[in-house]
């Protein structure tokens, strides 16, 4: 019991070590773009439409809401399946971010 | 044992695990590190659940875990030629006074074989959006499409591959402007 309350101290600072997290940084708009670019690009080999695939693209969106590319590349695979409507929406949401480069796409 | 024999074959069991830790880290590099989000991908986006499609019942896959899309990387077709399923289409299909407009999409999967089945459709409107389209129309649609039952398979490889196909059929005021792809 002596030895329990010597140790007390010790063991409510390592506790106290393993509740603090650091909180992460905010990023700036360029640093999320560039974040998002990485994790869109590194997976740029998984098959289209697969879950892995599909996930990373979300993932990257998540990163970056505005990337109109990672958004333009969700809606792909639902296209090129014989899906139109579930491409659409997703598609006017990448024309609405940067309509220079995907109007033309979409029309 | 013979001290040489020991070393050789501690050289050896070293060289093996080097190997194998060098696949498992190019594995895990090239595949294993992307996570899936279960809930919302649990399967390709192309996924026809059998149990939801028509024609489904003695249909045979040669693969159910890969079934490639009809574009990639040989053209799965019909067999006859892109013309004469249009021809056939525009020959058999009677306007029976259908005033919907909106696109048709009927997916399907061609097997190894050349066998069609599991068809599962889709109903639009000219924008795309989901909409019920006259039921006469879409079955007699449904109908015409499972006619063609030679198809050409998908080859990669050399081998004969199951694959997902769709035809999209556009139409304005129940008649067919255009079959699509």
């Amino acid at each position: 019991m002596v030895k329990l309350l010597k140790y007390c101290l010790s063991l409510y600072l390592v506790v106290l070590s393993l509740a603090c997290h650091e909180k992460e940084p905010e990023l700036d708009a360029s640093q999320r773009r560039a974040l998002a670019e990485e994790v869109f690009k590194n997976g740029s080999h998984l098959p289209q439409g697969s879950p892995k695939s599909m996930t990373r693209i979300e993932e990257a969106i998540k990163i970056d809401t505005t990337y109109a590319e990672a958004i333009r590349e969700l809606s792909v695979a639902y296209l090129k399946r014989g899906m139109p409507h579930k491409w659409r929406p997703i598609m006017d949401r990448a024309v609405y971010y940067d309509a220079k480069t995907w109007q033309p796409w979409r029309g | 044992m013979k001290k040489w024999l020991k070393i050789f074959l501690f050289s050896l069991l070293g060289l093996v695990l080097l190997f194998l830790g060098f696949v498992g880290y190019g594995y895990y590099n090239y595949w294993g590190k992307f996570p899936v989000d279960e809930q919302k991908y649990s399967h390709n986006v192309e996924y026809i659940n059998p149990d939801e499609a028509r024609l489904n019942d003695g249909f045979k896959l040669c693969n159910e875990r890969r079934i490639a899309q009809y574009y990639n990387p040989e053209k799965a077709t019909y067999s006859k030629g892109k013309n004469r399923l249009r021809a056939f289409i525009m020959k058999n299909y009677v306007n029976k006074g259908y005033q919907d407009s909106g696109y048709l999409n009927i997916r399907f999967v061609i097997n190894c074989h050349g066998k069609a089945g599991r068809y599962i459709m889709h109903e639009n409107d000219l924008d795309l959006n989901p909409k019920k389209l006259d039921q006469d129309m879409v079955e007699q649609l449904f109908q015409l499409t499972t006619q063609f039952k030679e198809r050409n398979p998908n080859i990669i490889r050399e081998e004969f591959y199951d694959s997902y196909m769709y035809l999209s059929y556009r139409i304005e005021n129940g008649e067919i402007i255009e079959i699509l792809p």
